[in-house]
């Protein structure tokens, strides 16, 4: 065994001593994972899927109040609610102050003159038709009130919205086609599916690249490759801590005596901590895969190219590393160290896209991400297990994050050389 | 084994000076204690001499080697014993003996040998599979002292080998570095502990501020207390003046200090037969010690610098 082989089997030795050291490298990460996952579930559910509570007060009754209350029941993505005759009788004020207090995210009030108004516009369209005077004043009245809860997102007020227009919309189609036709009247299953809002069908796709079917993102696909970039990163805190405990307790100056060379030093550091984040990025992949579902949360799809993810993987670790002996030989105390790399890596996870995904960040704020490594690496992995590319999607952004790990080790060798001419 | 030839270095270009126009010759199998305070210049020394830093100016030469010319060639013949402790605490003590021999690239069967000796030497054996973070302060020691042993070093560098250990272990590593030189090794040492350099080491050298204050074999060093050589006379309460009168006009001597009277001489029995009739003659100026030299390394040290190690 030459000198280099010698240190790099010291190094895993140490490493595989240090239980405790490992399994924070390794719990950590599967820890956010689950927790995140879980955590984010609904949020990224929304994206695709909208389920919204709302409460039904209707001060009206009629026969259309009748029909939308079925329609706005019979819809998958919204739960009807229905006061108590007591609740229902408190005032817009109470009512407000109790949506505010306790929910749900909506309440639709539908005033006693509901019928009317929908009459008088139904009567409005039909003079049109029939003999081309002007709606009247009333048609410009508010049908209903729709008071939001504090914490409804814009997304969900405006699907809420949309479906609300649609479906009284449908009530004055039917209601002015039964004018037209008489006999096709309240039940006709026909007239019912061909003004479906479902019977217009489109062809949708999300744009994946693979040949799999892709998937709409999840938490689990969010949250498994950024927390995998962060704990790969995280190497920086060992890594320094241990060479700067080295430095100070003359094991490497015992080293430089028996003539192996500062960037041997280095580099030896590379190879165990490698194996460390690939077997972290292993198991955080089979975290997503198996236990995330388990517990009740999305099942993470890894795409199809798994040397995609070795090679991004890879690129991820020797920029960890890289930047990890760079902040050791820079700093001169372990306090100094760990501060040091914490921080950077908070910026590096906060601009990555780590903490916020990159998607829901402004515009002008996702520019910034190309700063961090862990944006890189965040895209690459979303290469392969988001847009499910194949291996050489991920190119770039592996081939920058070698380039970066590479140029830092060759910068930590050249400071520590310096500093011990 | 080792020949400095004005050794000058300075860490910046227009900086104070570490060391200047350092002259040393230190024979083959000795003993050399390094002496000086923190700051004195005894780490860069060894620094320059095991090739671990470069120097400004001047010779240096070990083992016949040229530093400037084949700094390869002294490391591979020096071994070095830092004063931390240089190891793997969650390695067993062979696993990190095992390990620096690797790296200054021994073999086996010549790694196992080497590691086998090394155990013997610090009675280490009983030892080899604990973890080295689990031994004693005085074990630690011992195991820092075979690591420097590996590669069979011809010039063994001991920085503060005895710090913080037992009285026992201090007397153990103490008897291996004699042991040690009776094979032919030659051996630097710097310590704080002046009663173990005038102990264990041949010669000596004071270093102040960068430069060799005094430097010979020990015996000689203290015989002469530094200067030439002088009976020291030591009063309980400051001699009075007929009797300084008596002792200048008899003797080149001087009262250095206020209790103290220095008499210059060769021979010490003769200077002793003129010297005692006029003490006799001054009963009132009692007589606390006569000595010869110095009593101590320490002695030595103080009166060379003014201050001791420790400040």
């Amino acid at each position: 065994m030459g000198p280099f082989t010698v240190l790099v089997k010291k190094e895993l030795l140490v490493l595989s001593r240090d239980r405790l050291g490992l399994a924070v490298l390794f719990l950590m990460p599967a820890l956010f994972i689950l927790i995140m996952s879980l955590a984010l579930q609904d949020r990224f559910q929304e994206l695709n899927k909208v389920t919204l509570e709302v409460l039904w007060v209707d001060h009206d009754g009629g026969a259309f109040a009748k029909r939308l209350e079925e329609r706005l029941a019979g819809t998958p993505e919204i739960t009807l609610r229905r006061d108590t005759p007591a609740q229902g009788a408190e005032s817009g004020e109470a009512l407000i102050a109790r949506i505010a207090r306790e929910g749900p995210a909506i309440a639709l009030v539908l005033p006693g003159g509901f019928e009317g108004k929908l009459r008088a516009r139904l009567d409005a369209v039909q003079g049109v038709a029939g003999s081309g005077e002007t709606g009247s004043e009333k048609t410009e009245d508010d049908l209903a009130t729709l008071i939001y809860a504090p914490t409804l997102q814009a997304s969900s007020r405006a699907f809420f919205l949309g479906h609300l227009r649609q479906a009284i919309s449908r009530l004055l189609v039917r209601e002015l086609f039964s004018g037209l036709a008489p006999g096709a009247g309240e039940g006709d299953e026909t007239l019912e599916r061909l003004l479906a809002p479902g019977s217009l069908r489109f062809s949708e796709r999300f744009a994946f690249q693979g040949t799999r079917s892709g998937q709409a993102m999840t938490s689990v696909q969010q949250s498994v490759p950024a927390w995998l970039v962060f704990s790969m990163f995280f190497v920086v805190i060992p890594i320094s801590t241990a060479f700067i405990v080295e430095r100070q307790q003359g094991s490497l100056l015992r080293l430089r005596l028996m003539n192996i060379h500062t960037f041997q030093l280095v580099a030896a550091k590379v190879l165990p901590y490698y194996l460390v984040n690939i077997t972290q990025m292993v198991l955080m992949l089979l975290v997503g895969v198996f236990a995330v579902p388990a517990i009740g949360g999305d099942q993470l799809v890894l795409g199809g190219s798994y040397g995609g993810l070795w090679l991004i993987g890879s690129g991820t670790s020797v920029a960890a590393i890289g930047f990890a002996l760079l902040v050791s030989t820079l700093a001169t105390t372990s306090v100094q160290a760990t501060t040091a790399a914490g921080a950077f890596n908070l910026v590096f996870g906060a601009l990555g896209g780590i903490m916020v995904p990159k998607v829901v960040m402004p515009t002008a704020m996702q520019a910034w991400t190309v700063v961090s490594p862990m944006a890189w690496a965040m895209e690459g992995f979303l290469d392969i297990i988001l847009r499910q590319g194949a291996w050489h999607e991920a190119l770039p952004e592996a081939g920058a994050l070698f380039l970066f790990g590479l140029a830092c080790i060759v910068l930590a060798s050249a400071v520590f050389h310096r500093a011990n001419a | 084994m080792i020949r400095l030839e004005g050794l000058t270095k300075s860490y910046e270009p227009r900086g104070p000076v570490a060391l200047e126009g350092i002259d040393l010759a230190i024979p083959q199998g000795s003993i050399f204690g390094l002496l000086g305070q923190n700051g004195a210049g005894k780490t860069t020394l060894l620094s320059i001499l095991t090739g671990l830093i470069g120097k400004d100016r001047g010779q240096v030469h070990v083992g016949g080697h040229d530093l400037d010319r084949e700094p390869r060639a002294i490391k591979a013949l020096t071994g070095f014993v830092p004063q931390e402790l240089a190891f793997y605490p969650m390695l067993t003590v062979r696993e990190n003996l095992a390990f620096y021999g690797g790296a200054m690239g021994l073999k086996p069967p010549r790694l196992g040998e080497r590691i086998a000796l090394g155990l013997s030497i610090t009675a280490l054996e009983d030892h080899a599979h604990r973890k080295a973070g689990v031994l004693s302060g005085g074990l630690k020691r011992r195991l820092n002292l075979a690591i420097g042993l590996l590669n069979s070093p011809r010039l063994l560098c001991l920085d503060e080998p005895t710090v913080g250990v037992d009285p026992a272990s201090r007397r153990f590593i103490l008897e291996s570095v004699a042991r040690l030189r009776e094979e032919g090794m030659t051996i630097v040492y710097t310590s704080h502990y002046m009663d173990e350099v005038q102990q264990v080491c041949d010669r000596v050298a004071i270093i102040h501020r960068g430069r060799i204050l005094i430097e010979g074999a020990m015996n000689d060093l203290l015989a002469s207390g530094g200067e030439d050589k002088a009976l020291r006379v030591r009063f309980e309460s400051p001699p009075s003046a007929p009797l300084a009168r008596a002792l200048e006009q008899a003797f080149p001597a001087r009262v250095g200090s206020e209790r103290e009277a220095v008499i210059p001489c060769d021979d010490p029995v003769e200077t002793l037969a003129r010297l005692t009739p006029l003490l006799a003659a001054n009963r009132g100026d009692r007589v606390a010690s006569i000595a010869y030299g110095l009593d101590s390394l320490e002695d030595l040290f103080l009166r060379l610098t003014g201050r001791d190690l420790g400040d």
